[in-house]
């Protein structure tokens, strides 16, 4: 899925990034869309970066990224499930 | 007798029902009760006194009219502060509620209400029924978390405070509390009972569900609340209830007991990280399930089974942070620091993770079921060890996340006492609306160990 190095911390916009090497050579586009993510919901900036629930977070998407699915696979969302075919 | 507070609902109820004791005696001695520990557990967000006396008036009014009482006539109970009560003030264990004031009840405190039972207060819960802890103590060790979400539920009913109580689970938030506060916990298959009128945590996760001191106390508020609700669209297709308490207490099926039935034992997951003493217990209830004539086998979980829980906690914070959208815009200080970081990180998950998640939980619901063709519940630790110590935290609901991801049924029954005092609990989860089959077990189980029947020295 290619998320290693495109995902920032909740409320990092890289114009204030601790770790700016992760923005070299994608600063402009990623910085413009990840960094978007509070400006387009138009959530407050606190100064809360959530760093290391975000590093936990992050490898759970790798995680669920890494793992095969068939892609006609049919999102569960709310479960309607059936009795008798168990 | 035992002083009324002491019955389990079930003693209570049938007390009631021959006329042995009155609903306004068990009232006034739960009150009382209330007010000699209450100070020191603290599990009660509000109560609701008069209400409950007003409640449990009403009743006697029905009979004379010729009206027949319901099986949990004058039962008082207590609801987790995130199910609306018409009337009644719930806040959810925030400031961003405080002052809120539902016009109807939730679907399932209707259904309470209707069984006769009496709504005794509300329950305090963790903020929005996340994990920022609320201010409920473990009555078994008042320096320990009862756990949570459901924290007040699990220690009013440990207190002897009420009867019975309505609880939550998102990830573990009915099973952990309930096995940390030495009491029983039913989370019920996904659809099995309404969600109308609960606060969402996480939708597609989100469970209401019985708590209690028994089992069978679980089955009576079971039979209550469960069945189809046109206000929940996730219960419509569910088969119809087919009366918990009638096949407990089915002389076929109660002589039975758990005999034959195949119990589960996962290769790992289950145990990675449990602790010594919980290790002991759990070898120890296998061996008690193998007394009672099930047959316990190892059964290999999925591969991807893993890949799942990271999918749950992925699906977890997606939906919360959308529950939350607009209040945390308006309100993000009036959030506790854990929620704010499963919203603030729920934001930033890639809608394509999102969907591949819920794809994760798809194949994990089809090879589970698979699973659950060869045995018919597992058995596991309900948490890692007893409550910890502190009340920052309100333990870990690893065990029992797997299943609010699947939305099969699960339930947590007491195994034991660590050395320092603590309870332990056993967990048994099973197949799709086949909660008999899990109630049938613990109340077997239940029935061989003398847990059940001890008390905290408050």
């Amino acid at each position: 899925m290619g998320t290693e190095g495109s995902l920032r911390p909740p409320g990092q916009h890289p114009c204030v990034s601790p770790h700016s090497s992760d923005l070299k050579g994608d600063h402009k586009e990623h910085g413009h869309k990840s960094g978007g993510v509070h400006g387009l919901l138009r959530l407050p900036d606190h100064g809360e970066r959530f760093e290391e629930e975000w590093a936990v977070t992050q490898r759970r998407i790798e995680h669920v990224a890494a793992t095969p699915v068939p892609r006609e696979t049919e999102p569960a969302g709310a479960p309607r499930l059936v009795r008798g075919d168990v | 007798m035992s002083e009324p507070w002491e019955l389990s609902l079930s003693d209570a109820a049938a007390a009631i029902a021959s006329g042995r004791l009155s609903p306004l005696e068990l009232l006034d001695a739960t009150l009382a009760r209330i007010e000699r520990v209450e100070p020191r557990v603290q599990a009660w967000a509000r109560l609701r006194a008069d209400d409950a006396r007003a409640a449990v008036r009403q009743p006697a009014d029905s009979r004379a009219s010729g009206t027949r009482p319901g099986p949990l006539h004058g039962i008082p109970v207590g609801v987790k502060d995130i199910f609306y009560t018409e009337g009644v003030e719930t806040s959810c264990g925030s400031k961003i509620m405080a002052g809120f004031v539902p016009s109807y009840d939730a679907t399932s405190v209707a259904r309470l209400r209707r069984a006769g039972a009496v709504i005794l207060g509300k329950t305090h819960t963790t903020e929005f029924a996340s994990f920022d802890p609320s201010p409920a103590r473990n009555p078994w060790a008042l320096e320990h978390t009862p756990g949570g979400s459901s924290s007040g539920s699990g220690a009013a009913l440990a207190a002897r405070m009420c009867h019975g109580a309505l609880g939550s689970q998102t990830s573990g938030s009915i099973c952990r509390p309930a096995a940390f506060c030495g009491v029983v916990g039913l989370k019920p298959t996904f659809g099995r009972v309404s969600r109308y009128g609960v606060h969402p945590l996480a939708w597609t996760l989100d469970h209401p569900g019985p708590m209690a001191r028994t089992v069978r106390d679980v089955a009576m508020l079971f039979d209550a609340v469960a069945g189809p609700d046109p206000n929940d669209p996730s219960t419509v297709p569910a088969p119809p209830v087919s009366g918990a308490v009638a096949a407990l207490d089915d002389p076929r099926g109660r002589d039975a007991g758990a005999r034959g039935l195949r119990v589960g034992v996962p290769d790992r997951y289950f145990t990675d990280g449990l602790d010594p003493e919980g290790a002991a217990a759990y070898r120890e209830a296998l061996r008690a399930l193998g007394d009672l004539g099930c047959r316990v086998q190892d059964v290999r979980l999925p591969e991807l089974f893993e890949a799942a829980m990271d999918a749950h906690e992925i699906i977890h914070n997606v939906e919360a942070a959308a529950v939350h959208a607009d209040t945390y815009r308006a309100r993000p200080g009036d959030y506790g620091h854990k929620l704010r970081a499963i919203i603030e990180t729920g934001f930033h998950v890639p809608a394509p993770a999102y969907v591949r998640a819920q794809q994760i939980r798809t194949l994990l619901i089809g090879a589970m079921r698979a699973l659950l063709r060869d045995v018919d519940v597992l058995a596991t630790p309900s948490a890692p060890g007893p409550a910890p110590a502190g009340r920052a935290s309100t333990g870990s609901p690893v065990y029992n996340r797997p299943f609010s991801f699947l939305g099969f049924p699960s339930i947590t029954v007491p195994c034991g006492f660590t050395k320092s005092g603590l309870p332990l609990g056993l967990q048994f989860g099973g197949r799709p609306f086949e909660e008999i089959t899990l109630l049938r077990a613990a109340a077997a189980y239940e029935a061989s160990t003398p847990w059940s029947s001890r008390a905290p020295a408050l």
